[in-house]
C-alpha cells in the first residue's frame, strides 16, 4: 500500500471523529420537531459523507476508497432510517455523479453500509448505547466484510486487484475505525443522557424544594442566606427571597437562643453533624414560632461551603403538645383513678375467681358427697291444704344412700307424694317437716317409721321456701342396742335395789332373830351384847337404806348418813330424850358403800359410847361432829363436853372389842390415822383417804 | 273406853321379824292376835279376831299385798293400819296415803319407835 492510501485513509477517519462532535451538538438541542432535526442531521451527515468522499484514496481510475462505509454504517447503527436516508442520497448521488468504472459499486457500499447499520440497529436496537468496542468491530468486520464482496461487482481483473491488495488494509484499519466512531459516539451518548438526568433530578429537586411543606434553607459560609424555599418565607412571615437571601442568619433567631444557633452553626460549618432537635425561630412580625431542625454541612472539594436543612413547622404542635399534656395530665389522673379500680375490680376479681373456683370445688364436692354419703338426702316439697297446713310432701331428689336406706327406690318416688308411697306414715313426719318448709329452722331428731318399721336419725333444714331437704341415718340397729343396754341397766338397778333390800331385811331378820334370843334372859351382859350388835347392824342397816334408795347405787350422801346415824342411835338407846344434843357442821359428799359402812361403825361406837359414858347421873352433853376435807382426805373431827378419860389413859391398851375397833377400823381398814385429844370432854379427829376404795357398781 | 289390852294383828312374811316383833309388842301388854304371813291369811285374821290395829308389811309372800290385802280389810272393817316396808318409793307412799294410816314405817323398825307409837295412838284407851 502506498503511503498516500494510508495518508488519505487517516484524513477519511479525521473527518469522520467530526462525526462525533456533530453528533454531541446535535443530541444537545432541543428533542422537539423531531423530524425536522433528522431531517437537517441526514443532511449534515451527508455533508460529511460528501466530505469524506472529496478526499478519496484513489485506487485506479474509476475507483476510489474513502470511509464512507464507516460513516453510513455509524449512521444506520445510530441516527436511525430518515438520517441514514437522507445521507445515502446524498453520498450515493454524488458517486453516481463522480462516475467511473466503480460508480455502481461505490454506491452499492453505500447503499450496503447504511442497510446494515440500520439492520444491526434493529436486530439490536436495544442495546444500541451499551454497545461494547468487540460488538462494534465486529459490526465493522461484517459492513467491510460486505463492502469486499461488492468489489465482486467490479470486472474481473479490477475486483482482483482490489481485494488482493486492499483487502487486508481494508479488513485491519476498517473495522477498528468503526469501533472507535461507534464507541465515540456511544460515550458522547451517555454522557449526554447522565447530563440530561443531572438536569431532570436537579429539577425535580428544586421542585420538591419549592414545593415542600417543610421549610429548606441554604446559608453559606459567612452565614448569609443564600436560598430558601416558599415554605420557609411562609413559616417566617416574609414574602419574597429578596428580604432574605444575602441576610444574615440571625434575621430568624429569638435573642435568647442566638448563642445556641451560633454554636450550631460553627458546629456544622466545621462539618460535624447535629442530631434533630426543636428549635424556636423569629418570625418577621417578631412572634415566635417553633420548629424541628434538621442540618447538615455543604461540602465542595473537601472544604464546607455552606450548610442548608429543613424546618419542619411545630408551632401548632407545640400548642397541641400543650393541649395533649393537659390533656395528658388528666389521663393519667383517669388512669390512676381507673388503675385504683381496676387493682379494687382485680382483688374482687380474684376473690370472685377463687370463690367460683371454691364454689365449683364445693360443688363437686358437694355432688361427690351427694353420690358418696352414707347418710340418705332427700329433697322434699310440703303440700298445704288451702288453710296453709301441711298435709302431705312430694319427693324431688333422693341419693343412693336414701335408697338403700329406706328400701324406697328413685324411680319409684321421685314425683310422688309420701303419702302416696307410705300411705300409713305417722301424721308428725308430715307436721315436723310442714313447720321446717314453713319457717326455715332446722330441726334434729330422732323417730320411729311404722310404715318402713326403723328408727331414723333426721336431720330436716329447709334450703328454700316451701322446701325441706332431709339427711337421715338408719339407728335402727343402735336404738335396738340402747334399748337392749337400757333393759340390761334396768335390770341391774332391778337386781340391786333388790340385793340392797335383801341384804337390809336380812339385817332386821338378824335383828329380830338376837331379840328374840335376848327374850327371857336376864343377864345384863347378853342384853348389853344384844343392844349394841343391834346397834351396829343398824348403822350398817342404814347405809344399805341409803343405797336402796340413791340414785346411783354406788355412793350414799355421807352428810346425810352420819345425820341420820345420830337419829338412829339416839332413838335405839334408852338414853333419856334430851340430854344429849347433837351439833353437826358436814359437808356434802358422796363416798361408797366401803368408806359409808366402816365410818358408820365408827362414829356408831363413839356415839355409843359417849351416850354410855360421858355423861353420867343427870349431866346433859352434846356430841358435835364435823365433816370436812383436807386435801384429798375426808376429816372428821368427833368431840363430847362430858367427863373426859383419866390423864394417861391409853386407847390403844383397851381390851374392849369396841375401842379396839375404832382404831383397827381407821387405820387398818381406812389406811388412816386417828388422834384423840382429852380435857374438856374427848375428841378424835379422824383423816382417811375416800378414794382408797373405787365403786363397784 | 277400850276394855282389856290393845290387840294387834302383825302381817309379816319374814318370820323372825314377825316373832321378834310379836315378842317386843308382847312384853309391853299388847295382845297379839296372829301373826299372818300372807294377804290372804292377813284378811281372814282380821275378821276372825276384829284387832285394835293391824300391823302391816307391804310386800307379801303370795298373790296378794299388803296393799290389796288392806283395800279388802277395810271394805268391811274400819281398823288402824300401821304399814311398813324396805321399800319406800314414791308409787308406794302414794299408795299408802290413799289409806289413811297411822303410820307408814320404813323397816327395819326400830321397837322401841313402834311402841310409842302404839302407846300414843291408844293412850286413851289403856
Amino acid at each position: 500500500m502506498h503511503s498516500s492510501t494510508i495518508i488519505g485513509l487517516i484524513n477519511n477517519t479525521a473527518l469522520l471523529l467530526a462525526l462525533g462532535v456533530l453528533y454531541d451538538t446535535l443530541i444537545r438541542t432541543p428533542q422537539k420537531q423531531k423530524t425536522f432535526r433528522e431531517l437537517i442531521t441526514g443532511f449534515l451527515v451527508g455533508i460529511a459523507g460528501i466530505a469524506i468522499m472529496m478526499n478519496p484514496v484513489g485506487f485506479m481510475p474509476g475507483i476510489v476508497f474513502d470511509t464512507r462505509s464507516i460513516l453510513l454504517g455509524i449512521s444506520g447503527l445510530f441516527f436511525g432510517p430518515l438520517v441514514t436516508l437522507v445521507a445515502i442520497i446524498m453520498t450515493g448521488t454524488l458517486r453516481l455523479y463522480q462516475g467511473g468504472a466503480g460508480a455502481i459499486t461505490g454506491t452499492a457500499v453505500i447503499i450496503m453500509s447504511g442497510s446494515a447499520g440500520l439492520l444491526w440497529s434493529y436486530f439490536r436496537r436495544q442495546k444500541i448505547y451499551d454497545k461494547s468496542f468487540w460488538e462494534l468491530l465486529l459490526f465493522g468486520a461484517f459492513v467491510h466484510a460486505g463492502m469486499l464482496l461488492l468489489m465482486l461487482t467490479l470486472t474481473r481483473e479490477a475486483a482482483v486487484q482490489v481485494i488482493t491488495k486492499l483487502g487486508i488494509p481494508i479488513l485491519v484499519i476498517y473495522p477498528p475505525g468503526t469501533a472507535l466512531l461507534g464507541l465515540l459516539m456511544v460515550r458522547r451518548y451517555n454522557r449526554s443522557r447522565t447530563e440530561e438526568q443531572l438536569r431532570e433530578s436537579e429539577y425535580h429537586l428544586r421542585n420538591l424544594i419549592d414545593n415542600t411543606s417543610a421549610g429548606y434553607f441554604h446559608i453559606n459560609n459567612e452565614g448569609l442566606f443564600s436560598d430558601v424555599n416558599q415554605a420557609w418565607l411562609e413559616m417566617h412571615g416574609f414574602s419574597s427571597r429578596n428580604e432574605v437571601i444575602g441576610k444574615h442568619f440571625n434575621l430568624t433567631q429569638v435573642d435568647t437562643d442566638l448563642p445556641m444557633a451560633d454554636d450550631t452553626v460553627k458546629h456544622l460549618m466545621k462539618g460535624k453533624t447535629i442530631a434533630s432537635a426543636e428549635f424556636s425561630r423569629k418570625r418577621k412580625d417578631g412572634t415566635t414560632g417553633y420548629h424541628t431542625f434538621s442540618a447538615h454541612t455543604v461540602m465542595r472539594n473537601g472544604k464546607p461551603e455552606g450548610i442548608e436543612g429543613f424546618l419542619i413547622d411545630r408551632t401548632e404542635n407545640a400548642r397541641l403538645q400543650e393541649e395533649v399534656e393537659a390533656a395528658n395530665i388528666k389521663l393519667q389522673s383517669t388512669i390512676a383513678d381507673m388503675e385504683r379500680t381496676n387493682n379494687a375490680l382485680n382483688i374482687v376479681n380474684s376473690k370472685l375467681f377463687e370463690a367460683n373456683k371454691d364454689l365449683a370445688d364445693s360443688e363437686e364436692r358437694y355432688r361427690l358427697l351427694f353420690k358418696e354419703m352414707m347418710s340418705g338426702f332427700a329433697l322434699h316439697e310440703i303440700i298445704q291444704d288451702d288453710h296453709g297446713v301441711p298435709v302431705d310432701y312430694r319427693f324431688l331428689v333422693v341419693n343412693s344412700a336414701f335408697e338403700k336406706i329406706t328400701g324406697l327406690k328413685s324411680a319409684d318416688i321421685t314425683g310422688k307424694t309420701v303419702r302416696e308411697v307410705l300411705p300409713d306414715i305417722e301424721s308428725y313426719w308430715i307436721e315436723r317437716y310442714g313447720h321446717v318448709a314453713a319457717t326455715g329452722a332446722p330441726v334434729q331428731f330422732e323417730d320411729y317409721s311404722s310404715s318402713l318399721d326403723k328408727y331414723y336419725e333426721v336431720r330436716a333444714y329447709s334450703p328454700e321456701r316451701g322446701k325441706f331437704a332431709v339427711i337421715i341415718q338408719d339407728i335402727t340397729a343402735r336404738k335396738h342396742s340402747e334399748k337392749r343396754i337400757e333393759n340390761a341397766l334396768r335390770e341391774k338397778e332391778i337386781l340391786l335395789r333388790e340385793l340392797y333390800h335383801r341384804t337390809k331385811n336380812n339385817m332386821q331378820v338378824i335383828q329380830s332373830m338376837l331379840l328374840l334370843q335376848s327374850i327371857g334372859t336376864e343377864s345384863d351382859e347378853v342384853k348389853t351384847l344384844v343392844s349394841e350388835t343391834d346397834m351396829k347392824i343398824q348403822a350398817m342397816s342404814l347405809v344399805h337404806q341409803m343405797l336402796y334408795q340413791s340414785q346411783n347405787l354406788s355412793s350414799i350422801n355421807l352428810k346425810k348418813y352420819i345425820s341420820d346415824l345420830s337419829k338412829l342411835v339416839t332413838e335405839s338407846t334408852n338414853f333419856p330424850a334430851g340430854r344429849v344434843s347433837f351439833e353437826l357442821t358436814l359437808i356434802d359428799t358422796e363416798v361408797t358403800v366401803d368408806i359409808a359402812i366402816p365410818c358408820g361403825l365408827v362414829l356408831n361406837e363413839l356415839m355409843t359410847n359417849t351416850i354410855k359414858y360421858a355423861f353420867p347421873e343427870d349431866m346433859k352433853g352434846t356430841i358435835t361432829i364435823s365433816l370436812d376435807r383436807v386435801g384429798e382426805k375426808l376429816h372428821i373431827l368427833y368431840s363430847d363436853n362430858g367427863v373426859g378419860v383419866p390423864e394417861n389413859f391409853d386407847f390403844h391398851a383397851q381390851k374392849s372389842y369396841g375401842m379396839r375397833s375404832i382404831f383397827s377400823i381407821i387405820e387398818r381398814q381406812l389406811q388412816g390415822e386417828i388422834n384423840v385429844t382429852t380435857g374438856n370432854g374427848i375428841a378424835f379427829s379422824i383423816f382417811f383417804n375416800d378414794s382408797h376404795y373405787t365403786p363397784r357398781v | 273406853m277400850m276394855k282389856g289390852p290393845v290387840k294387834i294383828l302383825i302381817v309379816e312374811d319374814e318370820v323372825f321379824i314377825g316373832l321378834s316383833l310379836e315378842a317386843a309388842l308382847s312384853r309391853e301388854g299388847f295382845e297379839i292376835t296372829g301373826v299372818a304371813a300372807s294377804g290372804d291369811e292377813a284378811v281372814r285374821e282380821a275378821a276372825a279376831a276384829s284387832p285394835d290395829i293391824i300391823i302391816m308389811d307391804i310386800h307379801l309372800a303370795g298373790d296378794m299385798d299388803g296393799l290389796e290385802a288392806a283395800a279388802q280389810i277395810c271394805t268391811s272393817e274400819n281398823i288402824p293400819i300401821i304399814f311398813m316396808s324396805g321399800y319406800a318409793d314414791e308409787y308406794i307412799q302414794t299408795k299408802v296415803d290413799s289409806f289413811t294410816p297411822v303410820a307408814f314405817l320404813i323397816k327395819p323398825v326400830k321397837i322401841p319407835q313402834l311402841i310409842q307409837l302404839l302407846n300414843d295412838t291408844f293412850a286413851l284407851q289403856k
